[in-house]
């Protein structure tokens, strides 16, 4: 196994194209998500790689050698997980993870797959006794089981339930290390694009918005579009001069120059002693954090998040200061 | 269509005035206005029975309710012809408009039944709880709500009776009314002049498509679908009455059927000879084969591109599965005939142009089967194939095929079925000397050899009961 690159793709349906010159690349062993809202053009990006839809220009290379047009899906060693798993309904558990592989070992390997994703001994069900976690982890291991150069991975956990979500995705981050796999994994969802990546892209319109570790997408977006992406913000229109910008949280430290906006994250607002007066319009408790509302002097509404113990409620007059720089992006002219 | 277009071609070979004659006869607005009061009493008394009985089937607490279900569809498998003789052969005085209008309701209301049945399983609860909780009474709420969200399948399965009872021919020919179908027939077979039996099938054509467009208008939006199990209403004190309903709704559409051909085949046992039954069992397998290869491999490729292209052609297969419930066998056997006559003298009454006129007839079944079985089989299984490195071949074996396989092949069987089951089309187009079991039995019953025809019609209802099972396995199956 080894690593996958793609220089400058172009694809698209006729007109205007979905992928507009996309460069990334995913090291051996590598997890990388791709990031972006619906048609932003994720699907096609998985299904170019795949070889199920044609390149315009550009090129894909796994492993040293060019997939060219002329090599097709299963020449290619790109194993795929579409969403909701797409279990073939016909085969048993063991016959969809077996279907890839040779005669010879495949017993063998189907047992070392089905362990690796903790379902050992599901091997006789059929797939329709399967739940919707279940059903996942077996089109992964259906996908792992030829010793593909790279697996491909759709949306694998929309269709799941909030908590089953977070521990599948540990479970398949776990899986894909454990097989040393070379994985690419398209999702709308930040958090999990984050959550789960060593790398991540952020597509928007069909070209690459920012290709950065996930802390460094989130510390320093590319752009504001970026930045309001992938987290939540507080955002202020201000002029930046010589390192500090005025706001109605007050003088605060940054970089860049001229007017633009002033981006913070709702953790960086710190409640306390100390800071500007204003007056908590609410509380959005979420169990292991919570956000407040608050209302500054000028009138607007800024949140903050804060972890641990609440101890304000909703009409409470506060002091709300601000924990570290201020991210700023300058207006385009 | 091809034979379509000649029909309507030969319609107006001798110039528009001769068929300006034909409708102008104070016969074909009688041969019209029969049809239509015959199939507008029938499709009213089809919704009352249609909706009272899927109803009662899924919503109430009806003792043995999955048994009715299964039952009180059955007649739907019953030719209308079949129904027809088994009634006329008990109650000879049974004939007309009156002996028609029974015999076309009570094969036809499961056709009204079976999708406002569906309708009702997949109709939302919660929208009748809402309703409820904002003050209706249960009777209001079945009026103002339940009765909406079963409307589009009733006046779907409404339109499918009303455009069967246009296009019946076995049941009226039988009961001796004169409807547009028999019209038809006996124009055809009574003058060398067949110019009127070309305009008359084409009248009834646009008959067909004018019900089939109206019905298209007066639908509305289909119902959201609901996740839950529906709720179930206790019947209380009507509970006894309505089992009486459907138990004698039953003894009609059933009993009568059964207990009459038993009848005629103990009492005639000595009048038929069992070669004969069976000769003519094995022509109308040998037909019906033939027809229901021919569709199938008519609507294997129109089925597979519905299935995997939206848009346009989607919705185009499915106006034609309207279509060809609105072509009356009658006419396209009658277009064949001209066609055949003109342009395939060697064809004509053979076996090919027989299996042709099935295959026009039935193709929206065939297209219809395939493209559910082709659904069950969607691209994304035959990617993850294709990434697991099986080639083109290989993942049509492995995985489209026994995917697609049983839909089709049931499909195949459904056609197969219809086939033997077809009268009109098969009455004009079968080879001279070749016999089916629905001519036999129609010879038959028209010189009244009542007992003469039992046995064929006891085999048709055997063959005809079969699909009926199936399908009801398939509903079963969706829900």
């Amino acid at each position: 196994m080894s690593g996958l690159t793609v220089k400058r793709l172009v694809a698209g349906y006729g007109g205007d194209p979905v992928l507009r010159e996309v460069d990334f690349e995913v090291p051996e062993g590598g997890l990388l998500a791709v990031l972006g809202p619906s048609g932003c053009g994720k699907t096609t990006l998985l299904r170019v790689l795949a070889g199920f839809h044609p390149v315009s220009s550009g090129e894909v290379w796994l492993g040293g050698k060019q997939l060219t047009a002329e090599v097709p899906p299963e020449q290619r060693g790109i194993g795929i997980v579409p969403q909701e798993g797409a279990l073939f309904p016909h085969l048993t558990v063991a016959g969809n993870v077996g279907f890839g592989l040779r005669r010879g070992d495949r017993a063998a390997r189907v047992e070392e797959l089905l362990e690796l994703v903790g379902l050992a001994g599901f091997g006789a069900r059929m797939p329709g006794e399967l739940s919707g976690g279940q059903a996942q982890r077996v089109a992964l291991a259906r996908a792992l089981a030829p010793r593909p150069g790279v697996v491909l991975l759709d949306e694998p956990f929309s269709a799941l339930d909030a908590g089953l979500r977070e521990e599948l995705r540990a479970d398949v981050r776990a899986t894909l290390k454990a097989a040393g796999a070379t994985a690419l994994l398209v999702t709308h969802d930040q958090e999990e694009a984050l959550g789960i990546a060593d790398h991540v892209v952020v597509l928007r319109d069909g070209a690459v918005a920012q290709f950065a570790r996930p802390q460094t997408i989130y510390a320093s977006p590319a752009d504001l579009g970026v930045a309001l992406f992938v987290g939540e913000a507080v955002t202020f229109a201000g002029v930046a001069r010589s390192g500090l910008v005025s706001t109605p949280l007050g003088e605060l430290r940054t970089s860049g120059d001229g007017p633009g906006t002033v981006l913070l994250r709702p953790e960086q607002l710190i409640i306390g002693a100390a800071g500007v007066p204003s007056a908590v319009d609410d509380v959005l408790f979420h169990g292991h954090d919570a956000t407040v509302l608050l209302r500054l002097a000028d009138g607007t509404q800024v949140r903050s998040r804060v972890q641990g113990k609440i101890s304000v409620r909703a009409g409470d007059s506060v002091s709300v200061s601000v924990d570290g720089p201020a991210l700023f992006f300058g207006d385009t002219p | 269509m091809l034979p379509l277009a000649y029909l309507a071609v030969r319609s107006f070979e001798r110039g528009g005035g001769v068929v300006w004659d034909v409708l102008a006869r104070t016969r074909t607005a009688e041969l019209a206005l029969r049809s239509l009061s015959l199939a507008v009493a029938v499709t009213a008394a089809c919704l009352v029975l249609g909706v009272l009985s899927a109803w009662l089937v899924v919503r109430s607490d009806l003792p043995g309710r999955r048994v009715f279900g299964v039952l009180l569809v059955l007649p739907l498998a019953v030719p209308s012809y079949v129904a027809g003789f088994t009634w006329i052969s008990v109650a000879p005085d049974l004939t007309g408009f009156a002996g028609a209008f029974v015999v076309l309701t009570l094969v036809s209301y499961p056709y009204v039944l079976l999708p406002v049945a569906a309708a009702l399983r997949t109709a939302d609860p919660a929208v009748e709880e809402v309703a409820r909780s904002l003050g209706r009474t249960g009777r209001q709420v079945f009026f103002s709500v339940t009765l909406r969200q079963i409307r589009p399948a009733a006046l779907a399965g409404g339109l499918l009776v009303a455009l069967y009872v246009l296009s019946d021919f076995g049941a009226v020919s039988l009961m001796r009314y004169e409807a547009f179908t028999l019209g038809i027939y006996t124009s055809y077979r009574a003058t060398f002049d067949r110019t009127p039996a070309a305009v008359l099938g084409l009248v009834l054509v646009v008959l067909a498509i004018a019900l089939t467009v109206g019905e298209r208008r007066a639908r509305g939006v289909v119902a959201h679908r609901g996740r839950r199990q529906p709720l179930t209403v206790s019947l209380g004190r009507a509970r006894m009455p309505a089992l009486a309903g459907a138990v004698s709704l039953i003894l009609l559409t059933l009993g009568v059927p059964v207990v009459s051909l038993v009848w005629w085949l103990v009492e005639g046992t000595s009048t038929f000879s069992v070669t004969d039954v069976l000769a003519t069992t094995g022509n109308t397998v040998a037909v019906s084969a033939f027809g229901a290869l021919l569709t199938l491999l008519l609507a294997l490729p129109v089925g597979i591109l519905a299935a995997r292209h939206q848009g346009r052609l989607v919705r185009g297969v499915e106006l034609a599965g309207f279509a060809g419930h609105a072509l009356p066998g009658i006419t396209v056997g009658l277009a064949l005939v001209f066609f055949g006559i003109r342009f395939a003298p060697a064809l004509y009454q053979t076996m090919p142009m027989l299996a042709f006129a099935y295959a026009v007839l039935f193709l929206p079944l065939a297209v219809g089967a395939v493209r559910t079985g082709v659904a069950h089989a969607p691209p994304v299984l035959e990617e993850v194939s294709r990434s697991l490195g099986h080639g083109r071949f290989t993942t049509g074996l492995r995985v489209t095929v026994p995917l697609a396989a049983p839909g089709i092949l049931a499909g195949t069987a459904l056609v197969f079925l219809t086939c033997a089951k077809e009268l009109p089309a098969t009455l004009l187009l079968r080879p001279t000397g070749m016999d089916t079991l629905a001519t036999e039995l129609w010879t038959r019953t028209e010189v009244a050899a009542y007992a003469a025809a039992a046995p064929y019609a006891a085999v048709l209802l055997v063959v005809a009961a079969i699909p009926a099972v199936l399908l009801d396995r398939f509903l079963g199956g969706e829900r």
